[in-house]
């Protein structure tokens, strides 16, 4: 399928300062952006019309996962508490505080009944959603540096940190299989088979590793990032791999020949800090620190 | 002058507490003052009020200008003076009421006279008057006082009664040829009826336990007594109803019969109705086929309803195909299931009854172990076992033996089996007690020969004991830079063996080596038992303490004498810290999994796996079983208390050696050595730590010290 290339609709400029994530929900109905401003927004990305705003947060959100039934969403920030809210009515459902230090990334587990949450602390800490306990379920500690990334595929937890390792807890083999990448880990993104996992790193590089025996598959690279959390993602059933970058374009890999195939500009050439594909049909958003959203259609 | 004169005269306060006043000279102070308690007590003259020693206001409202005119003042009545009643008209004229002396009594009057009056017995009732005397022939009950007819007496006749005659309804009997209607003898009164024993139980009065109508009912719970079934109280001459509790209470707590015991609630009243007509319970359903056979069965019961057929309690005949079964009879249970009767199974021929062997598993039981035991089971005839002496019966060891089961060695001995005839003897002198158990002199099971049976039990055992260690610590403790025991290396060795043993590259069983097995086993470098057991103790915490090194303390550190045989090419196990954009080559040089990430040799060198625990939680959230290892709840506040990095960095010390050694309470000795180890090792800088001369030298030969300390005519003992 082609690679969205077009930008139809101008950028929503609904933020103020730096949007920090896009996610579609599971449908690819709606987007759900966090920014630097402390507001959740949910808009309609064909319309690029804005549906409904969260406001509850107390400083920037950084991370934000929508639940398989896409009634509710989970949110994090620099109030190092975890916000539970629920999509229709738009209130925290439920509000997880314990980490130490702002958090970086939050995810589901595929019913949703966990929450896991990765902070600047390096300590990633289990929520239960089904009860009322106010203490997380586990915590785990391997990691020395800030998580900046986390995600629950199946039964696997996968965090990538900035002491360079990506870590993938196993509860089915009850096993923690730790792979040193070398560089601060800002970026994880699980492939869609479940074989790979994308790595982004601080040395301008995405590799994507294997998770099997932890051997790198293919690397990518031309773009610009060593400062910044900067997100990458897959495109259209993992043809694609797609990152933002800190020179203001939008990068988009093969990833078999791994050839940069297109390169975006947007976002007033400043940092474009995620990418998010859509799940069904080829469309992107991406979101920058000029505080834009932009909607990336094929023609 | 007459201020002096004034002052004289002066009179001293009755209260202390008045203060002085101040112009002494003007005021004179006479009568006593007021005293504190009714100083504000005086209320104005309108406020006053008067009242009597009952709290009733005196002077009436006359007094105060009102116009009532009486009823406190004893003129009247609480409505109101109330004349007296005066009717006059034209036919009736009013009467002259006639005056009493209690009209004009007041009060007063009316207490002396109350206080006056004596309390005594009227007329016919007192002794003085009365003179009759009592007939005989009425019981006791009747008569008051003796001599004496009582009211009782005088009551029974005013209703009829005449003296001779017993009391109770009128009977008909045949007086000269006639029935006539006679009160009944005077010696067979209702009065026998009467039980003058003691009522134990509950039951109502004029409870009869032969009347069947009496009996409890089969209902449900129902507090006996509570309510006397109705009828159940009859009414018969027999029963002495009516007539009062005549027992005697000994102890003032004894069972009310009228008690109104707590109601029950599943008591259903009036179901004697149903009972009564045969006790059907309830309509079942029965097939055609169990019908007859029931019918055809039932013959032979005892239930006598057979021909008739059942109804309910309504008259009605109960449905077509249900039959009306009495909950609890014979026909009802057989007939409610649908068993079939199935013979018992059949028992073969050679079946005994009654024998249950229990038995070393091990010994097989054999056909002639079995005619052994059935030979000593079989029960000899009447006539023999009388007569016939007891040889053939097997003692408790013998059958022990036969039935194979666990030979204890001092089962069924008694202490005599172990004594000589002559101790035997002394002790019957001593207690005087002739009828002690023959002696035999055997020798007890010695431990020498106990081990030589259990041998093999024994080594298990040991094993069995050996402290264990993970793995994982025990490979790392292996690789660690630095062995302890550098002393002893004996020692050293059997602890490598040892790490060996539980990482896995070595049996457990080369473990045994080093224990003696038995008194026999006198070989030089083998420990006693216990020995050994607290050495391996020893090396578990040893062991746990000699891990290396972990991060960047590794670095710089390293141990001493024992460089060269650190092992560069292995992979230590602990996390790298990076900075954010710190550079892993300029850190961490020689660290392989660096390197290898640096040159993009992503692969086994990169990677690390390790077990990981999730909560038992976490794994059903997941909806995954929790995986099969050994630490399976890793609750918070295990995780907590997990000590934290910096924690688990150990230095190596002498100290920590010299704990473990006092912790797992080895010999004064070793301790010793490893202390003069340490001096030594803070002294000379010549002094080799591995070799102690002063200790390790071989001790003279016996002979030299014989000859220089020994006496030439000491004898030869068995040192």
């Amino acid at each position: 399928m082609p690679f969205p290339v077009y930008s139809r609709n101008a950028p929503l400029k609904e933020h103020v300062g730096p949007v920090h994530v896009v996610t579609y929900n599971t449908t690819g109905q709606y987007v759900l952006s966090g920014g630097q401003d402390r507001k959740i927004i949910l808009w309609n990305p064909n319309s690029s019309k804005l549906v409904k705003s969260y406001i509850a947060h107390g400083y920037e959100v950084l991370d934000i996962a929508v639940s398989y039934d896409n009634s509710k969403f989970v949110s994090c920030g620099g109030d190092r508490t975890i916000y539970l809210w629920d999509v229709t009515s738009g209130s925290t459902t439920r509000r997880f505080s314990g980490h130490m230090s702002r958090v970086n990334a939050v995810d589901f587990n595929a019913d949703a009944s966990v929450i896991a949450s990765g902070s600047y602390d390096a300590k990633v800490r289990l929520w239960d959603t089904k009860s009322s306990s106010q203490r997380p379920i586990q915590l785990l500690e391997e990691a020395k540096d800030s998580i900046c990334t986390l995600q629950i595929v199946g039964s696997q937890i996968i965090t990538g940190s900035v002491d360079g390792y990506v870590r993938v807890y196993d509860l089915r083999m009850g096993q923690l299989c730790e792979d040193l990448i070398g560089y601060p880990v800002t970026s994880i993104k699980d492939s869609t088979d479940g074989a790979g996992v994308l790595v982004s790193t601080l040395d301008s590089t995405i590799r994507l590793m294997d998770k099997s025996n932890g051997t790198m598959l293919q690397s990518f690279s031309g773009h610009l990032n060593k400062e910044y959390r900067i997100r990458s993602c897959f495109g259209d059933n993992d043809v694609y791999v797609i990152s933002g970058s800190e020179d203001g374009k939008i990068y988009a890999w093969d990833m078999l020949s791994r050839r940069v195939v297109h390169e975006l500009k947007g976002h007033g050439e400043k940092v474009i800090s995620c990418v998010a594909y859509h799940p069904k049909k080829p469309q992107m958003v991406s979101c920058g620190i000029d505080g834009s959203i932009q909607v990336w259609d094929c023609s | 002058m007459f201020a002096d004169s004034v002052k004289m005269s002066r009179k001293r306060p009755f209260s202390t507490a008045q203060p002085a006043s101040t112009n002494e000279a003007d005021s004179i102070f006479l009568g006593t003052p007021i005293a504190e308690a009714d100083q504000n007590t005086f209320a104005p003259v309108w406020k006053q009020e008067a009242r009597d020693e009952r709290g009733r206001k005196r002077f009436h409202g006359a007094f105060t200008g009102g116009f009532s005119a009486g009823y406190f003042n004893t003129v009247g009545s609480k409505d109101g003076w109330t004349p007296s009643t005066f009717k006059s008209s034209r036919t009736e004229r009013a009467e002259r009421k006639a005056l009493r002396p209690e009209d004009f009594m007041d009060e007063e009057d009316f207490a002396e006279q109350r206080a006056d009056e004596r309390l005594v017995a009227a007329a016919p009732f007192s002794a003085a008057t009365s003179s009759k005397v009592v007939e005989a022939g009425v019981q006791d009950i009747l008569r008051g006082a003796p001599g004496v007819e009582s009211v009782g007496y005088e009551l029974l006749k005013k209703m009829g009664w005449k003296p001779g005659f017993g009391i109770g309804a009128l009977r008909s009997q045949v007086v000269a040829g006639r029935k006539v209607m006679m009160p009944p003898r005077a010696d067979e009164t209702a009065m026998s009826g009467v039980r003058l024993t003691r009522k134990n139980n509950t039951h109502g009065l004029g409870y009869d336990s032969n009347v069947p109508s009496m009996r409890p009912s089969d209902e449900t719970g129902g507090a006996r007594g509570a309510w006397p079934a109705p009828g159940s109280i009859s009414t018969k001459k027999n029963s002495g109803i009516g007539v009062g509790v005549v027992n005697e209470y000994d102890d003032g707590d004894e069972e009310d019969p009228y008690e109104i015991k707590p109601i029950a609630y599943d008591r259903v009243l009036g179901s004697k109705k149903h009972k009564a007509l045969g006790g059907a319970s309830k309509h079942t359903f029965v097939s055609k086929n169990r019908a007859k056979l029931v019918s055809a069965s039932s013959i032979s019961t005892t239930t006598t309803t057979t021909s008739k057929l059942k109804r309910c309690y309504d008259g009605r005949l109960p449905l077509s195909g249900f039959l009306l079964v009495i909950s609890g009879s014979l026909t009802s249970s057989s007939m409610l299931t649908n068993e079939k009767e199935y013979a018992p199974p059949s028992i073969p021929e050679t079946y005994i009854p009654g024998i249950l062997i229990m038995h070393d598993p091990k010994t097989l039981i054999t056909p002639e172990l079995i005619a052994d035991f059935e030979k000593s089971r079989k029960p000899s005839s009447s006539l023999q076992s009388s007569s016939a002496p007891h040889q053939e019966r097997l003692s408790a060891s013998e059958r022990s033996r036969i039935l194979g089961s666990a030979q204890d060695h001092l089962q069924g001995k008694s202490v005599f089996d172990y004594m000589t005839p002559a101790q035997r003897e002394r002790l019957a002198k001593v207690t005087g007690n002739q009828q002690l158990p023959p002696a035999k002199s055997e020798v007890g099971p010695s431990s020498t020969q106990s081990e030589r049976n259990s041998g093999e039990r024994n080594e298990a055992a040991l094993l069995e004991l050996v402290p264990t260690i993970d793995k994982h610590q025990a490979s790392t403790a292996l690789s660690a830079g630095f062995m302890p025991y550098a002393d002893d290396n004996e020692k050293r060795v059997r602890y490598i063996i040892y790490l060996e043993s539980q990482s896995g590259t070595r049996p457990v069983s080369d473990l045994l080596v080093f224990s003696k097995s038995g008194d026999s086993d006198t070989a030089p470098g083998k420990l006693k038992v216990e020995d050994w057991m607290r050495e391996l103790k020893e090396f578990n915490k040893a062991a746990g303490l000699f891990r290396p090194l972990k991060g960047m303390l590794a670095n710089r550190f390293t141990s001493s004498a024992n460089a060269s045989t650190t092992k560069t090419s292995v992979v230590e196990d602990e996390n790298t810290v990076l900075f954010h954009g710190a550079d892993l080559k300029k850190d961490l040089p020689d660290r392989e999994d660096v390197s290898a990430a640096k040159m993009g040799m992503y692969g086994p060198l990169t990677r690390r796996v390790s077990t990981w625990a999730p909560s038992s939680l976490l794994c059903k959230r997941f909806g995954v079983r929790v995986p099969n290892m050994s630490a399976v709840d890793v609750s918070i506040a295990s995780a907590e208390l997990k000590p934290s990095a910096r924690d688990r960095l150990e230095l190596l010390s002498h100290n920590k050696l010299l704990n473990i050694a006092k912790d797992a309470d080895v010999s004064e000795e070793v301790t010793k050595r490893l202390e003069v180890q340490n001096v030594n090792a803070g002294g000379g800088s010549k002094i080799n730590a591995e070799v102690n001369e002063a200790l390790e030298q071989t001790k003279a030969p016996r002979d030299l010290f014989l000859a220089v300390f020994g006496d030439s005519d000491v004898e030869d003992e068995n040192v």
